[in-house]
């Protein structure tokens, strides 16, 4: 089956500063996909190329089999885009929007539109730019299903909007996507939100790194373990002054590592076991690891880092 | 489709024009009275001569109008336009990126048009109140170029707005202003008869140069 | 579509270069020049002129400039510099008033004395410029036709106008803005009694009150008869004049003067120049060698002892200095100092292979769009830029 989405050595700098140096991963259709990444790793960045908004420096990306910055009209037309922060045209109503759109799409069906801005409780004639943020996100997105694409790209679709309406978002596009061949690609911030609606996550760090996994596979193989700091009074622990590159050049497997006053969180895909052979070579106390429970949340900031 | 374009932009600007026109009217009874006034402190046959043969023209009011609503037309289409980059909705939809710049363009122009026909059809009346069709034929010749400044105001004003980078943005605006100067020189009523024709050109130029900073908007980086 | 929208883009950026920075370099460097002043000296009997050097002032120049800027100059035929009070001691019928405040009024000359009030009487000039031929300029071909006996001192404009049309000779009431059906059926067939042939093919005379009378309008019809026409008395007086429609006159430039000799000048169909005469429209012909009407300007200077004929075109100047029975005394030809190229001049040329102007000339009161092509130093400037462009490649591209 062909990817949805393909990205063969893509490279992209501003300026010096390299955002993705050999980016490659395939996006296979049917499957909802979480892009993940801290602030200014490159994910709008990546939507942007995707959609052709921006040429990268090398590489290659196609969309349905088409080059990115040659998408033609037919194959856009199969996309649903969402921009980030629900961009829309703020001085038309809810009426004129859904007349605008209509036509370009030949699967355009105005009574899923409706569906979902009737629960707003408007007026057809009410205007965009009266609306809240998360009215308008419904609005936006009512338009992206109206429109049956074969592939949604939502850049940040939990902007500016509360729990209510995040939840309400992923209930519409579960039901949407529960009709079939409908990939999506997301990205968010809200990471707890993936979790019982995204299959596969990708990870995407800064300088470019990428790990593709299925959430299952990370909720259930990233762990975190936790080992005291010693406090010089004989109490076994991590010594005080230890360097966390030496921590790090000793136990490869470690993804990160989170320094507190008292405790260091060590993050890995590794077992707790192979963690604590590693600390127990350099005469670390790898016995007293204690894992740590870790939600979603807590996994991705263990994963990628705080700051 | 083209239709669903031209709705969006005329629901968009309709307001602000509809104020722009206002301004024209006001301008237009404004001359209507200043020609009037003409005739109220001089005998007619002093004030024809002083307009039609000395070119002491009584509407010289009207020569930058043009300009300034071609500015405002293109500023009220556009500028919503480039806040947040709303354009990218509109070149994301599923037609090429010429189709949507030059379907904004044509309503631009054509409210434009609108506007410069208001212009002139109120010159010609007033004149025509007040002097033999000699007269409105050489006040209608004196406008028109003004009228074509608006238009290069316009579509120099959507070049610059238009392109994403600001340093061809300033070389738009350089472009635009000195199409439009070709129009407004200081001559005798009249003087661009002959070249109206030919003076078209940078005008029907600009219209498919704007496909240049919209493909630079939509793929960054054309080339 | 992004080359041919490139491709477009770039000739407007031509087009529009093309226009703005040689006017941006001509502001910046290039000296406007007038053309050069030229009379013949009634003291000297030779021409003497005068005209603002171009480049470098010579040292002849500086020595004569006591009261004025050096790089204006007073010459004679022969080149020599001389003072600005010699120049106008040369030309006492233009200095007339700075030669009675130095006391040399009454002046005596080829044994004739004029005082001033004889020579303000015989000073007249009479100027026909290209531009002023018809179809030259932007008008509105609508006449006030004067009423030359207005029983008063001051000339008044009539309540209406009139205009040729390719049967009448229609007039528009000015207080009601409708065709006044009375004058204009008076005045058309008036004028078809004399034998007026529709439509006309020019019309002349000066329309201004402030003149010191009104010999009304010179009309050309189609077979290249002139008819002078005026109103006496609100009524139409028409002569059907002698000048022979071979001449085929396209128009006649009208100066009403006090001494009555002469209406003004004509202009035939084959470029001639005539003044036309009181005695029976009299033409008499002006022997200018030379002369194209739709490139040069045209002027007589009259004074008490000679008219001189000046005619130039944008670069050379020329001149016939007449007696008073027109026979030609002498004449002069004279690159004027406008037409040099100085430095900023050629370095305009290197830096513009081709030029878009946009604007009136001097032959032409109509906005003409016109490509001033450089001159073999813009082949120089080429040649660099190709030079530059090839090495900035090399480099670029290593």
């Amino acid at each position: 089956m062909h990817p949805v989405i393909h990205v063969d050595h893509l490279c992209h700098r501003y300026g010096s500063r390299y955002i993705y140096k050999d980016l490659n991963f395939a996006l296979a259709p049917g499957k909802i996909y979480g892009l993940l990444g801290k602030n200014g790793v490159g994910k709008t960045t990546l939507i942007k190329i995707l959609m052709g908004f921006l040429r990268p420096v090398s590489g290659r990306c196609t969309v349905f089999g088409e080059d990115c910055h040659a998408l033609t009209p037919a194959v856009r037309a199969r996309i649903g885009l969402l921009f980030e922060g629900h961009v829309a045209y703020e001085f038309m109503s809810i009426r004129q929007i859904e007349k605008f759109y209509a036509p370009f799409y030949p699967n355009w069906d105005k009574r899923i539109y409706y569906r979902m801005v009737d629960k707003l409780k408007l007026s057809p004639g009410h205007l965009i730019r009266q609306m809240s943020c998360g009215q308008r996100s419904q609005v936006v997105l009512g338009l992206l299903m109206a429109q049956q694409p074969e592939l949604l790209l939502l850049d940040d679709y939990s902007i500016g909007l509360d729990a209510g309406y995040r939840r309400l978002f992923l209930d519409e596009m579960r039901e949407y996507l529960n009709l079939g061949n409908r990939t999506v690609f997301l990205t968010s911030h809200v990471i707890q939100d993936m979790e019982d609606f995204v299959d596969e996550v990708i990870f995407l760090e800064r300088g470019g790194r990428l790990m593709t996994t299925s959430l299952e596979q990370f909720k259930n193989r990233f762990a975190c373990y936790r080992l005291k700091v010693s406090n010089g009074n004989g109490t076994p622990g991590i010594p005080q002054g230890m360097k966390r590159e030496e921590i790090l050049s000793a136990c490869p497997m470690l993804e990160n590592i989170e320094i507190h006053q008292d405790y260091w969180d060590l993050f890995t895909f590794a077992t707790g076991r192979e963690l604590a052979g590693a600390l127990n070579t350099r005469n670390l106390p790898g016995n007293l690891l204690e894992p740590v429970n870790l939600s979603l949340e807590d996994a991705f900031i263990g994963y990628t880092g705080r700051y | 489709m083209i239709q669903a374009i031209f709705r969006k932009e005329f629901f968009k600007i309709r307001l602000l024009t509809l104020f722009t026109l206002a301004a024209h009217i006001a301008v237009l009874l404004f001359i209507y009275v200043s020609t009037r006034r003409l005739f109220i402190l001089d005998h007619p046959e002093v004030v024809w001569y002083r307009v039609l043969h000395l070119g002491r023209i009584h509407y010289g009011l009207l020569k930058y109008i043009p300009l300034i609503s071609g500015i405002l037309i293109a500023c009220f289409q556009f500028l919503p336009e480039m806040l947040g980059e709303r354009f990218r909705l509109s070149l994301h939809l599923p037609v090429s990126p010429a189709f949507v710049a030059l379907s904004h363009l044509v309503v631009g122009i054509t409210v434009y048009c609108i506007m410069a026909l208001v212009d002139l059809c109120g010159l010609g009346l007033i004149t025509g109140l007040f002097f033999p069709w000699q007269g409105i034929e050489i006040s209608l010749l004196t406008a028109l170029p003004w009228t074509m400044a608006g238009a290069g105001a316009y579509l120099g004003m959507a070049l610059a707005l238009l392109e994403p980078d600001f340093r061809l943005k300033a070389v738009n605006l350089i472009i635009g202003a000195g199409v439009t100067g070709l129009y407004l020189q200081n001559v005798d009523p009249g003087a661009y008869g002959p070249s109206l024709v030919l003076l078209i050109v940078p005008l029907l130029l600009m219209m498919p140069a704007i496909l240049l900073p919209v493909l630079r908007f939509r793929y960054r980086r054309v080339g | 579509m992004n080359r041919n929208a490139r491709a477009i883009y770039s000739i407007l950026i031509i087009l529009v270069s093309a226009v703005y920075l040689p006017l941006l370099y001509d502001n910046l460097f290039m000296d406007e020049v007038e053309k050069t002043h030229l009379f013949y000296s009634p003291v000297s009997r030779d021409f003497i002129l005068k005209e603002k050097i171009v480049g470098k002032v010579p040292e002849a120049a500086k020595g004569f400039a006591f009261d004025h800027h050096s790089n204006l100059a007073y010459l004679k035929a022969d080149g020599t510099y001389v003072s600005r009070k010699t120049f106008e001691r040369h030309l006492p019928f233009i200095y007339y008033k700075n030669m009675e405040i130095l006391g040399v009024l009454p002046i005596t000359l080829n044994g004739q004395t004029f005082d001033k009030r004889t020579i303000k009487a015989q000073r007249r000039v009479l100027e026909l410029k290209a531009r002023e031929l018809t179809d030259r300029y932007p008008g509105v071909p609508f006449y006030p036709l004067l009423e030359s006996n207005p029983g008063q001192a001051r000339l008044v404009f009539p309540e209406n106008r009139f205009r040729m049309t390719d049967t009448q000779m229609e007039f528009i009431n000015a207080d009601a803005n409708i065709v006044d059906r009375v004058l204009t059926e008076m005045y058309t067939h008036a004028l078809e009694k004399k034998g007026f042939v529709f439509p006309a093919r020019s019309l002349n005379g000066k329309f201004t009150v402030l003149k010191p009378f009104d010999e009304g309008v010179f009309i050309v019809d189609h077979n290249f008869h002139v008819f002078h026409v005026k109103r006496v008395d609100d009524t139409p007086l028409i002569v059907k004049t002698p000048i022979l429609p071979d001449l085929k006159i396209r128009v006649i430039k009208v100066s009403e003067n006090k001494e009555k000799n002469y209406y003004g000048m004509a202009l035939s169909g084959d470029g001639h120049l005539f003044l036309l005469g009181y005695d029976n429209y009299g033409l008499i012909p002006m022997p200018l060698a030379g002369y194209d009407p739709d490139r040069m300007d045209a002027k007589l200077i009259f004074n008490p002892l000679y008219c001189t004929a000046v005619y130039s075109d944008d670069t050379i100047i020329r001149a016939v200095a007449m007696d008073k029975n027109f026979v030609p005394i002498k004449t002069f030809v004279h690159t004027m100092s406008r037409a040099g190229i100085t430095g900023a001049g050629k370095a305009r040329n290197v830096l513009f292979p081709f030029t878009l102007t946009l604007g009136t000339t001097l032959s032409s009161g109509y906005v003409t769009v016109r490509i001033v092509p450089g001159t073999i130093w813009s082949l120089v400037g080429m040649g660099l830029c190709v030079l530059l462009f090839t090495g900035g490649t090399k480099i670029y591209t290593g």
